[in-house]
C-alpha cells in the first residue's frame, strides 16, 4: 500500500545510485534494527525486536511505512543480532520490489553492542552523504514528516551549527506509551533549541533526584521549559556530522544520555540541538508496556491514517467493523462466540463455540477452541488453544500449543512453540520459552550488556536450569524465563531498576481508551512499583523478600564487586563504586561488608565449582587481592568482629563443600594481610566460639585460633626475653 | 472581596546612600522622592483607584513616624479634595461619592518582612488582603490586578505578581535576576502557577541550575525565566492567614519534630480551625506544613511555591500574574531603577503638556520633560532636561543638567555638567565640575573641576570632604536583596518524600 501512497514519483531502481542527484532531495534513513537492550526477552531470543508482530505486522513495517511517508529515498537497516532473519525479511518483502517507493539495503554490524558502536560502524563505511533520518526499527507513528524536515532546514540555515532536530511528541507525564527511561528536555522557550537533557528517575523512584543544570548552558537564553511530557520516539534528522561525533567519542554508547548530553554540555564542540515537538502518534514500542499500549492504541486508530485496516502487507486483507474489530478473509467464527471491542483477528483462525474475545489481537491461523476467554491479550500467528481456557492480559506467541482449561493469569508470556498442558495454570508476571534463554543470551539476544556473561556463566554454575514442569506440565514444553535483569547496571544510579513487565499492577491505566491530550493529571502514583517486579527484576530467589533499600543494596553492591573481579578493576575503583553505592542508598558499612563478602565468597565457589582451582588456591587468590577492601569498610574492633561473623556466616550460607576450611582460609588471609589483628580474632573467638551453630565449620579455625594463641605468647615470651637480655 | 492593602515600607538598602541606611543623611525609603513627590504616594494613590476597604502602612518603629509627618500634606490634600467634591457632586449623586479610606500606621519590630506578616500583621487581617511595597509606579490599574485575582483556581492561596522589564536603561547588572520557576499549566484549565525560585547567588554557590525531579513529574512542562522580576505584590486569600497562624507556635521545632508533624497530617488537620466559608468555593485542606516565615516575604512566598508540589500530596497552590507588556511596572529599589522611575514620572508629565498643547515655559531652559521644585532658583543660560530638581536648589551659570535627579536643597556652581546622576539633600557642587553617571550622598561637598564617570561619593567622615578619591567607594553595594542568601535551607531534607 505504502510504496502507491503520496510520495514524489521518484523510483530510484535498486542499485542504481544516481550520483548526479541533487544532495538536497536525496533523504537518506538509518533504521536501527537493533534495539541493543533485552527487554523483550524470551522472545527477542529467538527473532529480533524489530520482526515481532504488533497488531500482527511485523514491527519493522510501520518504521518502513513511516520512511516511505517522509519520503526517504535510501534506507539502510543497521542489523547486528538476528542480522539474517532481517535480512531475509527485507529480501522477501514488498520494500526489494522494483516499485518500492526507496532503495533498501542492509549494514550488518554484527559487532554492534550500543547505538554509539553502530553509529561508529556507519561512520566507518561512509554511507551517509547528507541529512538522515535515524530512527529505531520499533517506530509507530503517524507524524507528517515533512514539518520536521522543514524545521529542521529552517532551523539549520538560521543556526549554521545546527547538527540533530529530534522529533518529540508531546503527552503527558504519566502516558503509558512514555518511555520506560524517562527524560527532562530543557528547551529554549523561544526557539525549542535543546539545552540540557538528563535522564530522571520514575515518578515511583524513591531516589531525590535532581536535575543539575549547569547555569553555563544557560547564559543567553531568558526563558527555557522543562519538559517531562514528551515521548521521545528517537526519530532525529541528522547531520552527517553525527557519526563522526560519535566516532571522535568513542565512549559514547547510548544516543541520549551519552551524545545528546554530550554534545550540549560539550565546551568544545558547540553544535546545538533542536526539538521539533509534534502533537500526533509517535511512540516506540520498547518494553512490555509500551507494546501494550501501542497495539491498543493502533487497534483503537489513534494512529490513523496508519491504521490496521490499511493493509500495511501485501497480502494481508483485514476489513474495519464498528467498536474497532478488524477480521481479515477466511475468519472462521462459530455461531455463538462473541467479538467484543478493540479485536483483530487474521485470516484462517477459527474460533470455536462460546469463545469470547475482547480487545485482543488473534494472528492467523489459529485454533482457539470452544469456551475460552481471552481479554486484553495477544495471541500470535498459529496457535491452538484448547477449551475452556482463560487468557487474560497476556502474549502467547506463535507456535504455542496450549491445552485446555488452562489459566493465563495477568502478564504472561508465553514464548515460541511453547506447549502448556491441560488443566494448567501459569501464575502472574511469568514468561516462558522454548529453550533455555540464558546461554544464548550472550551471543545471540539483542543484548548490550557484558555482564550477561558473567550472570550466565554462574548461573551455569549454581543451578541446571530444568524444564518448568510445575507450569507447563508434564506434556509440556516450556522454560522459565525468569531473569531480566537490569540491562544497565552501570546506570542503576542514574534509572532505577525499571518494572518491565507486561502485567499492570495500575489497572485503572489500561484499557482507557482516552486521548493523549486527556490523560493529563489523573496518573499519578499509579505506576507504584508492581509487585511482581521481584520476579523479574531480582536476580536470585535469596533475594526475593523486598527489604526494599538494603535489599537493593545487597544486590547491587554484589553485582559492583562481582563486576570488579571479573574485569580485574583496580581495587580503588571498586571501592569508589562500592561507596557511591553505599551513600546513594544510604546503609551502614555492615552491608558493605555483607556484599564484600557474599561476593567473594561468590567467587571462591566459582572457582571451586567449576574446578579452576583447588580450595585453597581458590581463597588465597581471591581474597589476597580482594580481600583489602575490608581494610576500607571496617575501621575498629567492634567492626572487626562484625566482617569475622559476616565471613563465619557466608561460608556457612554459600554451601562449600567444606566450610571449615574456607572460613579457616579466609581468616589467614585476612590476617596475614594485616586486615584482621589477633585482639579482633580473639574478641570474635570469644563471642562465638561457645555458640552451638556453625560448629562444623569453627573446627579449623579453632585449631588455627589456638595456634595463633600460643604463637603469640611465645613471640611475647621471646620479645620480652629479648627485652631482658637487653 | 475587599481588600485590607498593607504597604511594607522598606529600609532600601540598595537605594543607598540616600536612604537612611548609615548615617543619617539620607530619607527614609518611601519618603524618596520620585518627581519631587514621596515614592509612597504613587503607592497610595494606585490604592485610592483600587478602591481597597483599609490601607495600612507599615514601617519600622523608629520611621513610622517620620512617614506620618511627611505624608500629613497628602492626607489633607486627600480630604480637601474630598470635600470639593462632596460640595461639587449634586446631593442626588451622592452614592458615587466614597470616603477616602482610612490610612493606617503601623509600626513594626520584625527583622524580616516574613516575620512581621506573621506575628504582627496577621491578628489584623479580617479577610482577603493585599502585601504591597512601597516602591512601585505603574500604569496597569488595580483592577487588573484584583480581576486576575478572583479568577483564581480554588486551590489557589495567593497570587503574586511578576513584571518584566520594559526599561532598557535600568542597568541589568544592578537587578539581581533569579530563575523563576513557573508552569503555565497550559494542558490544564489553572491558572499560571509559581513553583521556585532560585537567586543567582544560589545557582552560584551550588555551580547548578538544581530543579528536583518530583517537580517535573507533577508540573511536566515547568518554564524557567531569567527575565522575571519580582513585584512584591500579593493578593492574598484569608486562607493564607490561617495556613501561616497556626504555624507561628510550631515554628521553632526542631526538623525531626517537623518531619514527624508532617506525618501525621491528619490529627494536624482535625485541629484546624474553621475558616471563613467561601460559597461556590471548596473549601481547601490546609495541612500545616511547617513554614519558616523568619524571611523576606519573597522567600515566604517561594516556600509556599514548593510546598505545593514537593509533598506527595498536592497542596494548594501560589499563582504568578505576569504582568502584560503593555503596561509599565516599575520598581524603584535600585538606583538606576529608582532614576529610570523619575524618568517615567518626567515623561509621562511632558506628554500630558504636550497633549494638553501647553505653551513652553517662557524661555528658560527648563525642558517641559523637567520638573522644578518650589524656591529653585535657576541662574542665566543653564539648561536642565529630563531631569527633577528639589526644593530650594541653586544652579549656576551655564550648567547642563541632564537626566538627573537633584534633590532637595543643592547647590551647584556655575559651568557644571552633570549628566545621568542623583544628587543628595543639601549637597554643594563646585565650579565646572562634570559628574556622568555618578551619585552623592547628601551634604556632601564637591569640590570644584571635580570629574567623575560612574562614581558613588559617600560620606566616610563627614568632615573629610577635600579629598574626593579617599572617599569613592565602588557603586557595588552590599547586597542585601530580598534573595538574599539562604542557601543553606535550599536542599535540607524538606520532607519531600514523605511515604
Amino acid at each position: 500500500m505504502a510504496g502507491k501512497k503520496g510520495k514524489t514519483p521518484k523510483k530510484s531502481v535498486g542499485g542504481g545510485k544516481k550520483p548526479e542527484v541533487v544532495q538536497d532531495e536525496r533523504l537518506q534513513a538509518i533504521v536501527l534494527t537493533d534495539s541493543f537492550e533485552t527487554r523483550f526477552m524470551p522472545l527477542t531470543a529467538v527473532k529480533p525486536r524489530c520482526l515481532l508482530p504488533l497488531a500482527n505486522v511485523p514491527l519493522i513495517e510501520y518504521t518502513l511505512e513511516f520512511l516511505a511517508k517522509a519520503g526517504a529515498s535510501e534506507v539502510y537497516l543497521v542489523c547486528a543480532s538476528h542480522a539474517d532473519q532481517v535480512s531475509a525479511y527485507i529480501e522477501t518483502s514488498k520494500w526489494n520490489m522494483p516499485w518500492s517507493p526507496f532503495r533498501v539495503s542492509t549494514i550488518m554490524s554484527l559487532e554492534s553492542r550500543s547505538v554509539g558502536d553502530a553509529m561508529r560502524d556507519l561512520d566507518n563505511r561512509g554511507v551517509i552523504t547528507g541529512d538522515f533520518i535515524l530512527v529505531s526499527g520499533d517506530l509507530v507513528t503517524n507524524m507528517e514528516f515533512d514539518k520536521a524536515l522543514e524545521f529542521h532546514r529552517k532551523k539549520k540555515a538560521e543556526d549554521k551549527d545546527h547538527i540533530v532536530t529530534m522529533c518529540l511528541s508531546k503527552a503527558s507525564q504519566f502516558y503509558r506509551t512514555r518511555c520506560h527511561e524517562p527524560a527532562a528536555f530543557i528547551l529554549d522557550k523561544s526557539n525549542n533549541r535543546c539545552l540540557y537533557y538528563q535522564d530522571i528517575p520514575l515518578a515511583s523512584s524513591k531516589h531525590k533526584t535532581s536535575l543539575a543544570i549547569d547555569p553555563e548552558l544557560l547564559e543567553d537564553v531568558d526563558e527555557f521549559t522543562l519538559r517531562n511530557d514528551l515521548i521521545d520516539c528517537h526519530v532525529d534528522i541528522c547531520s552527517p556530522l553525527v557519526p563522526a561525533i560519535f566516532q571522535e567519542n568513542f565512549d559514547y554508547q547510548y544516543l541520549r544520555r551519552d551524545f545528546v548530553k554530550g554534545v550540549l554540555t560539550s565546551d568544545l564542540l558547540k553544535k546545538s540541538i533542536y526539538s521539533f515537538i509534534t502533537d500526533e502518534y509517535a511512540a516506540r514500542v520498547e518494553s512490555w508496556q509500551t507494546y501494550d499500549a501501542i497495539s491498543q492504541d493502533f487497534i483503537a486508530r489513534w494512529c490513523y491514517p496508519m491504521v490496521l485496516n490499511t493493509n500495511l502487507l501485501d497480502d494481508q486483507t483485514y476489513s474495519y467493523e464498528s467498536e474497532h474489530i478488524y477480521k481479515e478473509k477466511d475468519v472462521v467464527l462459530a455461531q455463538s462466540c462473541k467479538i467484543g471491542k478493540r479485536t483483530a483477528i487474521g485470516s484462517g483462525s477459527k474460533i470455536g463455540e462460546g469463545t469470547k474475545i475482547q480487545n485482543s489481537v488473534i494472528g492467523r491461523n489459529c485454533y482457539i477452541g470452544e469456551n475460552i476467554i481471552i481479554r486484553d491479550s495477544f495471541i500470535w500467528d498459529n496457535t491452538v488453544i484448547g477449551a475452556k481456557s482463560l487468557i487474560e492480559h497476556s502474549l502467547v506467541a506463535s507456535g504455542v500449543k496450549i491445552g485446555s482449561n488452562v489459566i493465563l493469569n495477568d502478564g504472561c508470556v508465553i514464548g515460541f512453540n511453547v506447549m502448556v498442558d491441560d488443566n494448567m495454570e501459569i501464575p502472574m508476571g511469568t514468561r516462558i520459552s522454548e529453550t533455555p534463554v540464558r546461554k544464548k543470551a550472550t551471543q545471540f539476544s539483542d543484548s548490550a550488556s557484558y555482564e550477561d556473561d558473567e550472570t550466565a556463566k554462574q548461573d551455569e554454575s549454581t543451578k541446571v536450569i530444568s524444564p518448568a514442569y510445575e507450569l507447563v506440565g508434564t506434556d509440556g514444553v516450556g522454560y522459565v524465563y525468569d531473569s531480566d535483569k537490569a540491562e544497565d547496571d552501570d546506570d542503576a544510579s542514574v534509572i532505577d531498576v525499571v518494572t518491565n513487565s507486561l502485567t499492570y499492577k495500575f489497572d485503572d491505566l489500561y484499557l482507557s481508551d482516552d486521548s493523549i491530550s486527556s490523560t493529563a493529571g489523573k496518573r499519578k502514583k499509579k505506576r507504584s512499583m508492581s509487585t511482581n517486579s521481584i520476579y523479574t527484576d531480582r536476580e536470585g530467589d535469596d533475594y526475593e523478600d523486598d527489604e526494599e533499600d538494603e535489599e537493593d543494596f545487597a544486590v547491587e553492591a554484589i553485582a559492583t564487586v562481582e563486576r570488579a573481579m571479573e574485569n580485574n578493576h583496580d581495587l580503588d575503583t571498586a571501592l569508589l563504586e562500592l561507596n557511591t553505592l553505599r551513600m546513594s542508598i544510604n546503609v551502614s558499612y555492615h552491608e558493605v561488608r555483607s556484599a564484600t563478602v557474599v561476593a567473594l565468597l561468590r567467587r571462591v565457589y566459582h572457582f571451586i565449582a567449576t574446578q579452576t582451582l583447588g580450595a585453597k588456591d581458590a581463597v588465597q587468590k581471591v581474597f589476597s587481592q580482594w580481600g583489602m577492601m575490608f581494610q576500607r569498610q571496617a575501621f575498629d574492633q567492634e567492626e572487626f568482629v562484625d566482617l569475622s561473623n559476616l565471613l563465619l556466616e557466608k561460608v556457612v550460607a554459600q554451601g562449600f563443600e567444606k566450610p571449615e576450611f574456607i572460613l579457616f582460609s579466609a581468616l589467614t588471609c585476612l590476617y596475614d594481610l594485616d586486615i584482621l589483628d589477633e585482639d579482633a580474632v580473639y574478641t570474635w573467638w570469644d563471642q562465638v566460639s561457645q555458640e552451638e551453630k556453625y560448629s562444623q565449620a569453627k573446627t579449623l579455625t579453632a585449631k588455627w585460633i589456638e595456634w595463633l594463641k600460643t604463637a603469640d605468647e611465645e613471640s611475647s615470651e621471646e620479645e620480652s626475653e629479648e627485652s631482658e637480655s637487653e | 472581596m475587599d481588600f485590607q492593602a498593607f504597604i511594607f515600607c522598606g529600609k532600601g538598602y540598595n537605594l543607598a546612600p540616600f536612604t537612611q541606611t548609615k548615617g543619617d543623611t539620607g530619607v527614609s525609603k518611601a519618603l524618596l522622592p520620585v518627581a519631587n513627590r514621596h515614592m509612597i504616594e504613587y503607592v497610595l494613590d494606585w490604592c485610592e483607584q483600587a478602591n481597597f476597604k483599609e490601607i495600612n502602612i507599615v514601617a519600622d518603629n523608629e520611621e513610622i513616624d517620620v512617614i506620618h509627618e511627611a505624608l500629613s500634606s497628602y492626607m489633607k490634600i486627600r480630604e480637601s479634595q474630598y470635600e470639593i467634591l462632596a460640595k461639587t457632586l449634586a446631593p442626588h449623586h451622592s452614592q458615587h461619592l466614597r470616603k477616602p479610606v482610612p490610612i493606617q500606621f503601623i509600626a513594626t519590630k520584625g527583622e524580616t518582612t516574613g516575620a512581621i506578616l506573621q506575628r504582627e500583621l496577621l491578628s489584623k487581617i479580617t479577610g482577603d488582603f493585599v502585601l504591597l511595597p512601597c516602591d512601585f509606579i505603574t500604569d496597569i490599574p488595580p483592577q487588573i490586578f484584583i480581576d486576575q485575582y478572583r479568577n483564581k483556581d480554588p486551590d489557589n492561596l495567593a497570587m503574586s505578581v511578576s513584571y518584566r522589564n520594559t526599561f532598557e536603561n535600568i542597568d541589568k547588572k544592578q537587578l539581581d535576576f533569579s530563575y523563576t520557576v513557573y508552569s503555565e499549566n497550559e494542558d490544564s484549565v489553572k491558572q499560571p502557577v509559581l513553583l521556585d525560585v532560585y537567586s543567582k547567588k544560589d545557582v552560584e554557590n551550588s555551580k547548578y541550575l538544581q530543579i528536583r525531579t518530583h517537580l517535573l513529574w507533577r508540573y511536566p512542562n515547568a518554564s524557567v525565566s531569567k527575565k522575571l522580576l519580582n513585584s512584591f505584590v500579593y493578593f492574598c486569600s484569608y486562607e493564607l492567614v490561617e495556613l501561616l497562624t497556626e504555624e507561628s507556635k510550631l515554628s521553632f521545632t526542631s526538623e525531626t519534630e517537623s518531619e514527624e508533624f508532617e506525618d501525621d497530617t491528619v490529627t494536624s488537620e482535625s485541629h484546624r480551625q474553621v475558616i471563613k466559608p467561601t460559597p461556590f468555593r471548596k473549601r481547601n485542606k490546609l495541612v500545616k506544613d511547617p513554614i519558616n516565615c523568619c524571611k523576606s516575604l519573597a522567600k515566604v512566598f517561594r516556600d509556599l511555591g514548593r510546598r505545593s508540589w514537593q509533598h506527595s500530596a498536592p497542596r494548594e497552590t501560589i499563582g504568578v500574574f505576569i504582568l502584560p507588556s503593555l503596561g509599565c511596572f516599575i520598581r524603584s529599589n535600585v538606583l538606576s531603577a529608582y532614576m529610570e522611575a523619575n524618568r517615567y514620572m518626567l515623561r509621562m508629565k511632558a506628554s500630558m503638556l504636550a497633549a494638553q498643547g501647553a505653551p513652553a515655559i517662557g524661555n528658560s531652559a527648563v525642558g517641559a520633560d523637567s520638573v522644578v521644585g518650589a524656591e529653585c532658583s535657576i541662574s542665566e543660560k543653564t539648561s536642565v532636561k529630563l531631569s527633577v530638581l528639589g526644593k530650594n536648589c541653586k544652579i549656576g551659570k551655564r550648567c547642563r543638567i541632564v537626566g538627573c535627579v537633584i534633590l532637595d536643597g543643592v547647590e551647584i556652581d556655575d559651568e557644571c555638567i552633570l549628566e545621568n546622576a542623583v544628587i543628595g539633600n543639601f549637597t554643594k557642587i563646585g565650579k565646572k565640575c562634570k559628574l556622568t553617571n555618578s551619585y552623592v550622598e547628601g551634604s556632601y561637598i564637591v569640590n570644584s573641576r571635580t570629574v567623575l564617570k560612574g562614581e558613588t561619593l559617600t560620606h566616610i567622615f563627614i568632615e573629610e570632604s577635600e579629598d574626593t578619591s579617599d572617599s569613592l567607594e565602588s557603586s557595588e553595594e552590599e547586597d542585601t536583596s530580598e534573595y538574599s542568601d539562604d542557601y543553606d535551607d535550599e536542599f535540607e531534607d524538606d520532607g519531600l518524600f514523605e511515604r
